[in-house]
Parts: C-alpha cells; sequence; structure tokens
C-alpha cells in the first residue's frame, strides 16, 4: 500500500517533503533500511523533487506534486508524480569536482545514491521520476 | 536566518542558527551572511546545528569560499554531521574545504592565532 503526500510546487515546501519522508522511512520495518540509506534516500528525493520544482515546472509555484514511497521486500521506491516537462537527462554527465562551480551537482547526487532513476509518462499529462533503492 | 559571531583572536567563527541548508532557504542564507564576510579574512563556519543540507546548500558554502578567497582570506568549516560529510565526500567537496571536526580545532589550524589569543 503506497504512502502519499501531496504538495505544491514551490521550494518551501522542500522541507515539508523532508519530514514526510524522515517519518514515513523511519517508521518502515526493514533490516536494510538503515540510518545511511534513508539518509541517502531522503536526499536523493530533495533533489529530484527540487529539478522538478525547479526545471520541469520552470519555477511556477502553483502546481501539484505527488511524493509516493513504495516498500517492498527487496526495494524501496519513492516516485514523484507531476505534471510539468520531462526536461531532465536520464544520464547526466559528472559535475564540476574542482570547486569553481557552484551547481550541477544534483542529478550526480541522485544517480549515486540510487540503485535505478526513471523518468517516463504514466497517465496523459503525468511524467514521473521513479527512483528505487534496492534493500537486499 | 541569523549567524551568532564570535571571534577567538583575528578568526571569526560564524555558527548557523538554522538546522537545514536547501534550496527552499539559499537565497536567505547568502543575503544573510553576507555582512558576517565583510573585512574578514580568517573565518571558520561552525556547521554543528546544521542537520540536513542539499546540493544547492553545498552550493552556497562553495560562493562563501570564493567571496573569501577573492579577499586573500582563508575559510575553514567545522563541526559536520556524518550526514552532511557525506554530501560532501560524495561530491569531492572535502577536497576544496578544508575541514576539521570542531572549532578548536579549526581555530588551532590558523597559523599564528593560539599564540596572538593566549
Amino acid at each position: 500500500m503506497p504512502t502519499e503526500l501531496k504538495t505544491q510546487s514551490v521550494l518551501r515546501e522542500l522541507p515539508l517533503i523532508r519530514e514526510f519522508l524522515q517519518t514515513q522511512l523511519s517508521g518502515m520495518d526493514h533490516p536494510n533500511l538503515t540510518i545511511p540509506v534513508i539518509d541517502a534516500v531522503i536526499l536523493a528525493t530533495i533533489e529530484a523533487a527540487s529539478n522538478v520544482m525547479k526545471h520541469a515546472y520552470a519555477d511556477v509555484t502553483d502546481r501539484t506534486m505527488l511524493i509516493r514511497i513504495v516498500q517492498q521486500d527487496e526495494t524501496l521506491s519513492i516516485e514523484i508524480l507531476h505534471h510539468g516537462d520531462r526536461s531532465v537527462p536520464d544520464q547526466p554527465a559528472d559535475p564540476d569536482f574542482s570547486g569553481l562551480s557552484e551547481d550541477g551537482f544534483g542529478l550526480f547526487i541522485i544517480h549515486e545514491l540510487m540503485d535505478t532513476v526513471t523518468y517516463s509518462r504514466t497517465a496523459p499529462n503525468w511524467q514521473s521520476i521513479l527512483l528505487i533503492k534496492k534493500l537486499v | 536566518m541569523q549567524f551568532v559571531e564570535d571571534q577567538v583572536a583575528d578568526v571569526t567563527i560564524l555558527t548557523p542558527q538554522f538546522t537545514w541548508l536547501d534550496a527552499s532557504n539559499v537565497p536567505q542564507f547568502k543575503e544573510a551572511i553576507q555582512p558576517h564576510l565583510a573585512q574578514r579574512l580568517r573565518v571558520i563556519i561552525d556547521l554543528t546545528p546544521v542537520e540536513f543540507m542539499d546540493s544547492s546548500g553545498l552550493g552556497a558554502m562553495l560562493s562563501v569560499l570564493k567571496r573569501v578567497d577573492a579577499g586573500n582570506g582563508e575559510l575553514k568549516l567545522c563541526g559536520m554531521s556524518r550526514k552532511v560529510r557525506a554530501l560532501f565526500e560524495l561530491v569531492r567537496m572535502h577536497r576544496i574545504f578544508e575541514i576539521y571536526n570542531d572549532r578548536q580545532e579549526a581555530v588551532k589550524s590558523f597559523e599564528g592565532v593560539m599564540e596572538a589569543s593566549e
């Protein structure tokens, strides 16, 4: 049974999303859902949600986003559903690690921390970013 | 968004009075920290209160580093939680910043500070 949060496409909602994830993931019973794993999943999800707000919705702040969590025996799935553009590449280039660039780390972080990242259209006008973490 | 500012000899220690730094509050962070950096050559940011940071927050820390570097100053960080440290290591920024366990270590790392403060 998925657990879901409906939120707005505005950056000030990020702490609410983080709190939702923290509460839900901390309450799940799985031996491999350790604190570092929970921290990693939360960071990846915040990066993805932030990208949706800034890029897919292009900073339009009154749109809807859904964050859906599904825990199964071997995986933890976080799905972000939105009505914005699918403007995010599947395979990000490595960011600039020299310290000269202040951005460009988000996609790298998401792909480093999660096992699978899938972008798709799930229904008319709905885009999905599915983040999967293996729990085995 | 506020910082507590402490002074040890000529070292300025800034302690954020907020528990997260992410895309939701980075603009406020950048604005709030500016006056604390003016004419400061030796700066430590004690991140002990910061429980969560994302890539936008890390980018904001890089902007502070550039600002201090541009004035020929030195910036050091300390008090990182395991979670924040993991982010810095993931994107290799632990090689860019000088990071210490606590403010005593960070202060000590500035040449000549202990003598001056005694």
